[in-house]
């Protein structure tokens, strides 16, 4: 910094642009004020000798007061602008000395600093400058701006911060604080104090408005986050790089800036007009503005030479965001050199990584249209393989796998010889597996390619990294097709080549799979044993017990196969594992009829699994363990206790199968054990020799028991007390009392509960199974809008619940009652599809069959009702129904012969079900009369009539009023009646 | 050094011959100095009480604002405090803070010095990040009366928040388009706010991301308007089904924002989203 030529030269511009006529020379009749003018003009053209002499005559005046003050800081300026700086230092000093708080006192002291600078006394001139800014007002603090600035420059950096830290303690609100702030950045930046730069810097950013030199913030903001970057500081850097701007947004901020302050240069100017006598008030201040502007503009001329400092520090952005995961903040950078760039060499990369952040963001919509936009502008590009191989690798993320087979696939065809060849070989490969085991589309036909595939790969790159892979994908691929024998070849083959390979756990229990499909149980128990002994710990451990078990079940010795379940229970950790594990040893236990194993077994996976999807199962079971070992009421209490634990989770799918086997078990008189308990069992004592003589002792007559009241049982574990008042548990309780009825054999009872349960609570108050029944119930009164809701709700909020096919079936149904057979199908496929409908699969598939029928494909939907009639396993009230809709859609096709048939198909075989039967009688009889055998009509429905069962059914109306309108039974010929009548005499 | 600082410490020494201004001063453009005690307006003027030398008594005129350089109006105490919480994200202090300032210096608004424009600016940004959409918009249409670039370009961004209140999506996009989306000033950010929110209403999810980002990664300083942006991004993540991500911006909303009106729900959203 050199302050003093540069003060010089401005006060020099401060007087020679002063513009005022003034008075001409002095004589000695002059007034002091016409020598002071005279003065005043001498100093503005310049002539300070002359201007010396004006003042010195006003001071030989003897003026006092303000007017001494004025005479005196004016010739002490005078001197100072002639460069007599003794003189000068001797009229500030005695300004000061005379008058300590004069209004020129800062003005004074600030001068006199200059002058201890330009005559070597830096030390004097700091102290004067930090006299000067104890006071208030502008001036002083820009005396401290000075002050700092001089410590700066001697390297006291501490003092000069503490100098400046005062300045924008209130915060940064104008030009002064801006400088300041600026200043304090400056210094902390350079000594590697960056977190303090950083705050201040961001705190300018926030005041951008007010920064005159955005160019200098962009330097500072650069050099920051340099420095920042380098420690490793990542998030702060991209603060400080973000306050970099596009060049020309910097110019052209640097050129309005300039373009003001020569706006406001000519308004100083103009207003002298108006007030000359504020001459040297708007030269200094326009002094000052030309000097900034000149500043300003040599500034802006270096930056325009500069390269753009954008570029170079938003590649650093992207870097940085890349690092740090944050994808779509580097695709914004990106997106911004795009935008702002006209280099190729900053579009191809930025094309191609825009792209490549889309793929890891797996969003191939947007990834793949930027790939393609830069495979065609840069085909041969630096990135050309990578970007193909990145747009396969995509639509295989996102399981896309025929898209991604396609890409790949032309891309090998095409030579690919790059790096990522070999890559995409084995990426290939995978697609095609994943389309053969994909779960929504199986394609078993493309392992044989992914065979192919793997084994190209193997013999292009015999040491590729994926060797040892595709390898063991071989066999997986011919496992997954069930060549079983070709599996284990190519297993054993892999083991041989890498018998501590990655993949070893898993191929040695594949091997013994393959063993197992073979039936070569002892075979397996080796496979399973060396695995066991040689691969402890591992992840598969749990999987190859369970296969253990499995040979040993085979082999039908179910001790053994229970332990090794029990062993994989242990051991186990993902819910398939687990539940498969549990069940089986449960099914092999049983055979040995192991209650108390049963019941162990079960508690401990409660307690260890509390929150896996069985077990609340696991609680039934060993409710039901304690049942069978006669502690039927422990288990009462067990089962009531967890009820009631969960009965306000509607989440809890398995209440539901609590609370009925809680009804079931209340709803007889507990019996004795059936199996030993445990304990020493008594011997019985020895029968007395029996006295052949005695009379034989009366048999004692059983003593009656008392009537058993279930619902009172029921009361002791479960009711309104203890289960609490939230809608969710009163409708649990009454699903008990509902399932209690009906294990007492009181269906009507269990029906009007159920119903209560329907009529009374919302969709959203029941768990899933109250949902599933209360849509039933809905549909089957008729009210298809509340079914839909109570659907709906199971749909909606039990996304993964097993009772799903419920919802679906219901919605079907519900589609089908409001005529909309097509949505009805739709339905029932999801129901299919989505939600792997077993329990209702009779249902479904018959609805599906009437959605048909309803829409006049008859011949798809015979095959359907066929197929409902045929299945064995659903033989029952859906055949009846089946054989039905077969009568009905022969009645469509105008062939009541046939239809005929049905009908009385349903009601010989299927008299159990009198909804389907009557019906069925009913058109029986419509088809008779269509016949022309209104006689066979008649006496179909009074066949009917006759059934007291039937004839009790509300349905049974109909049938009276169809008779009604039959012909009359004819009546038997006199004479010859076979039968006498009543009043027959004998 | 910094030449700005340069510059300053070279030209002190002009400000040798001018008068200081008192915190009561206005100064005219010709250079004239006026003490007053009182002052208020009255249509394009303002009127001011000066009082006759020997304290005799006191007499009002009336000043074209465009005669005025500069009033050296005190700073409002509660700058600082204003300053400090936008720093922190702390919409409510802020609104507090400002409330009365800004509905009670409006007359003065546009006098050269006059500390409305600043406190307006903090206010503004605050409603804006607090969702308050109409008033932000009423409050960037007195903003625009001030004649200065700056000015105009927050009440062009500020005023977007009225068709956004009334859903009115297509007019947001169109007009922050006209606002540059890079290598603007706080205008640019309070715009990408704005038509983040409203292709968000749309269920644009990508594009509001890309306005919300922005806000983050070109426009760190405008500290109030982050938790609000990261908040839109979050919301456009979850649109995205992209919950991890979604998630971290609420977790870096209650870390960093603690402050911010967004912070307490931030927190339970991350929470819930973190849960398997």
């Amino acid at each position: 910094m050199k302050p003093p030529k540069s003060i010089l030269k401005l006060i020099l511009s401060v007087i020679i642009v002063g513009e005022i006529s003034l008075a001409g020379a002095a004589d000695a009749q002059k007034s002091p004020e016409d020598l002071f003018r005279e003065g005043a003009a001498a100093f503005q053209s310049g002539d300070y000798a002359g201007a010396a002499k004006s003042f010195e005559a006003v001071l030989g005046e003897g003026p006092t007061g303000e007017a001494l003050e004025t005479v005196l800081f004016t010739l002490a300026s005078t001197y100072f602008n002639q460069k007599d700086l003794k003189k000068a230092e001797e009229y500030y000093g005695r300004c000061l000395k005379e008058f300590p708080e004069g209004k020129n006192k800062t003005k004074a002291l600030i001068a006199i600093s200059q002058i201890q600078t330009q005559t070597g006394r830096k030390a004097e001139a700091e102290q004067t400058l930090k006299k000067a800014s104890e006071g208030t007002g502008d001036l002083a603090t820009r005396a401290r701006l000075a002050q700092a600035s001089m410590l700066a420059a001697e390297g006291k950096a501490d003092e000069a911060v503490a100098a400046l830290r005062p300045m924008i303690a209130g915060g940064i609100k104008d030009d002064i604080t801006v400088q300041a702030a600026m200043a304090i950045v400056e210094i902390e930046s350079k000594r590697g104090h960056l977190d303090e730069a950083l705050a201040l810097l961001d705190k300018l950013q926030a005041s951008g408005d007010l920064v005159d030199n955005p160019l200098q913030l962009d330097i500072l903001a650069v050099r920051i986050g340099d420095g920042l970057l380098a420690k490793g500081e990542r998030q702060k850097a991209l603060r400080m790089y973000a306050a970099v701007r596009p060049k020309q947004v910097v110019m052209d901020l640097q050129k309005k800036r300039i373009d003001s302050l020569e706006k406001t240069i000519v308004d100083n100017t103009a207003s002298l007009q108006k007030n000359p006598k504020a001459f040297m008030d708007v030269n200094a201040a326009n002094a000052r503005l030309r000097e900034d502007q000149k500043q300003l503009r040599a500034v802006l001329e270096q930056f325009e030479k500069l390269p753009d400092t954008e570029v170079p520090v938003r590649l650093r952005q992207a870097k940085a965001y890349d690092e740090l995961d944050q994808k779509w903040e580097t695709i914004l950078i990106w997106e911004s050199l795009l935008e702002s760039s006209k280099d190729p060499k900053i579009r191809e990369d930025a094309l191609f990584s825009i792209g490549a952040a889309f793929c890891s963001l797996g969003r191939p919509d947007e990834a793949v249209p930027m790939l393609d936009k830069y495979l065609a502008e840069f085909p041969s590009g630096k990135y050309a393989s990578q970007a193909g191989y990145l747009k396969g690798a995509v639509a295989l993320e996102a399981g896309d796998f025929v898209k991604a087979e396609t890409i790949f696939g032309e891309l090998i065809s095409k030579g690919d010889s790059s790096a990522i060849g070999a890559d995409m070989q084995f990426l290939l490969a995978n697609c095609e597996f994943a389309q053969g085991c994909d779960p929504k589309n199986p394609n078993p036909a493309k392992y044989k390619q992914a065979i192919e595939d793997y084994k190209k790969y193997l013999s292009k790159y015999p040491d590729g990294k994926f060797a040892e892979e595709c390898m063991y994908r071989v066999p997986l691929c011919s496992f997954q097709l069930g060549d079983y024998a070709k599996a284990l070849e190519g297993f054993l083959a892999y083991d041989k080549k890498y018998p501590s390979g990655t993949f070893g756990g898993d191929c040695g229990y594949r091997i013994a799979l393959c063993y197992q499909a073979a039936n070569k149980y002892d075979e397996v128990l080796k496979q399973c044993g060396d695995w066991l002994s040689k691969r402890k710990g591992e992840s598969m451990e749990a999987e190859v017990l369970a296969l253990q078990g499995d040979a040993y079940a085979a082999k039908e010795q179910p001790d053994q196969a229970a332990e090794a379940y029990r062993h994989s229970l242990k051991l186990g950790e993902s819910e398939e594992i687990l539940k498969y594990a549990l069940f089986q040893a449960n099914t092999e236990y049983q055979k040995r009829d192991r209650w108390k194993e049963i019941g162990e077994m079960f508690t401990d996976f409660t307690e260890r699994h509390p929150d896996h999807p069985a077990a609340l199962a696991a609680i039934y079971w060993v409710s039901k363990a304690k049942i069978k070992q006669g502690q039927s009421e422990e288990a009462k209490k067990f089962l009531a206790s967890h009820i009631l634990k969960n009965i306000n989770d509607r989440r809890k799918d398995a209440v539901e199968q609590l609370v009925s086997q809680l009804a079931q078990s209340c709803s007889k008189r507990p019996r004795p054990s059936l199996v030993a308990k445990d304990g020493p069992v008594s011997t019985p004592a020895p029968t007395p020799a029996a006295d052949t003589n005695a009379a034989p002792a009366p048999r004692p007559a059983a003593t009656p028991l008392p009537p058993y009241d279930a619902e009172a049982d029921f009361a002791r574990y479960l009711d309104e007390k203890n289960a609490g008042d939230a809608p969710l548990a009163l409708a649990r309780l009454r699903y008990g009392k509902a399932q209690l009825a009906g294990f007492t054999k009181k269906p009507e009872r269990q029906k009007e509960v159920m119903a209560t349960i329907y009529r009374d609570f919302k969709a959203d108050q029941l768990s899933a199974m109250l949902l599933a029944e209360c849509g039933q119930i809905a549909l089957e009164q008729g009210e298809t809008d509340k079914a839909e809701s109570f659907f709906k709700e199971l749909l909606e909020s039990f996304p993964k619940s097993d009772l799903l096919e419920y919802a679906y079936c219901g919605m079907g149904e519900t589609s089908l009652a409001k005529n909309q057979p097509a949505e009805a199908i739709r339905w029932f496929d999801d129901a299919v599809e989505k939600a792997n409908a077993d329990a209702k699969l009779a249902d479904i598939t018959f609805g599906k069959g009437r959605a048909l029928m309803e829409l006049g494909k008859l011949d798809e939907a015979k095959k359907i009702f066929e197929q409902v009639a045929a299945t064995k396993d659903w033989r029952g009230e859906i055949t009846a129904k089946a054989l039905l809709a077969l009568g009905d859609l022969e009645e469509k096709r105008g062939k009541t012969d046939a239809a005929l048939q049905y009908y009385q198909r349903v009601y010989v075989a299927y008299q159990r079900y009198p909804s389907v039967v009557i019906p069925a009688y009913l058109r029986a009889a419509d088809a008779f009369v269509k016949l022309g055998k209104p006689g066979d009509a008649a006496k179909n429905i009074r066949d009917m009539l006759s059934k007291p069962r039937l004839a009790a059914s509300p349905l049974a109306d109909q049938a009276r009023k169809k008779l009604e309108s039959l012909p009359p039974e004819p009546e038997a010929p006199t004479g010859s009646s076979p039968s006498p009548s009543p009043s027959a005499k004998p | 050094m910094t030449p700005r600082f340069h510059i300053a410490f070279l030209i002190f020494v002009s400000l040798l011959l001018p008068g200081t201004l008192r915190a009561e001063d206005i100064t005219t453009t010709d250079g004239q100095t006026y003490t007053n005690s009182t002052m208020r307006r009255s249509g394009e003027l303002i009127m001011i009480k000066v009082t006759m030398e020997g304290g005799s008594g006191s007499m009002e005129m009336g000043l074209p604002i465009s005669r005025i350089a500069k009033v050296a109006f005190a700073e409002p105490p509660e700058l600082a405090k204003a300053i400090a919480a936008t720093a922190k994200g702390n919409a409510s202090e802020v609104l507090s803070l400002t409330r009365d300032y800004v509905s009670r210096q409006g007359d003065l608004k546009d006098v050269p010095g006059s500390w409305w424009p600043e406190m307006a600016r903090l206010r503004l940004m605050a409603l804006a990040a607090s969702g308050q959409d109409r008033e932000c918009a009423e409050l960037a249409r007195q903003i625009g009366a001030i004649r200065s670039p700056y000015c105009e370009s927050l009440a062009r961004a500020g005023t977007l928040f009225a068709p956004l209140a009334s859903s009115e999506v297509e007019a947001v996009i169109i007009g922050a388009k006209a606002i540059p989306r890079l290598g603007g000033d706080q205008s640019s950010a309070l715009a990408q706010l704005a038509l983040g929110r409203g292709l968000l209403q749309k269920k644009d999810f990508a594009g509001a991301l890309r306005a919300f980002l922005t806000v983050k990664v070109f426009y760190p300083s405008a500290a109030m308007l982050q938790p609000a942006a990261l908040t839109g991004a979050a919301e456009a993540y979850v649109g995205l089904k992209d919950e991890k991500r979604a998630a971290q911006n609420y977790a870096d909303i209650a870390r960093d924002w603690p402050d911010s009106p967004q912070a307490p729900s931030a927190k339970k959203k991350a929470e819930g989203l973190a849960k398997p």
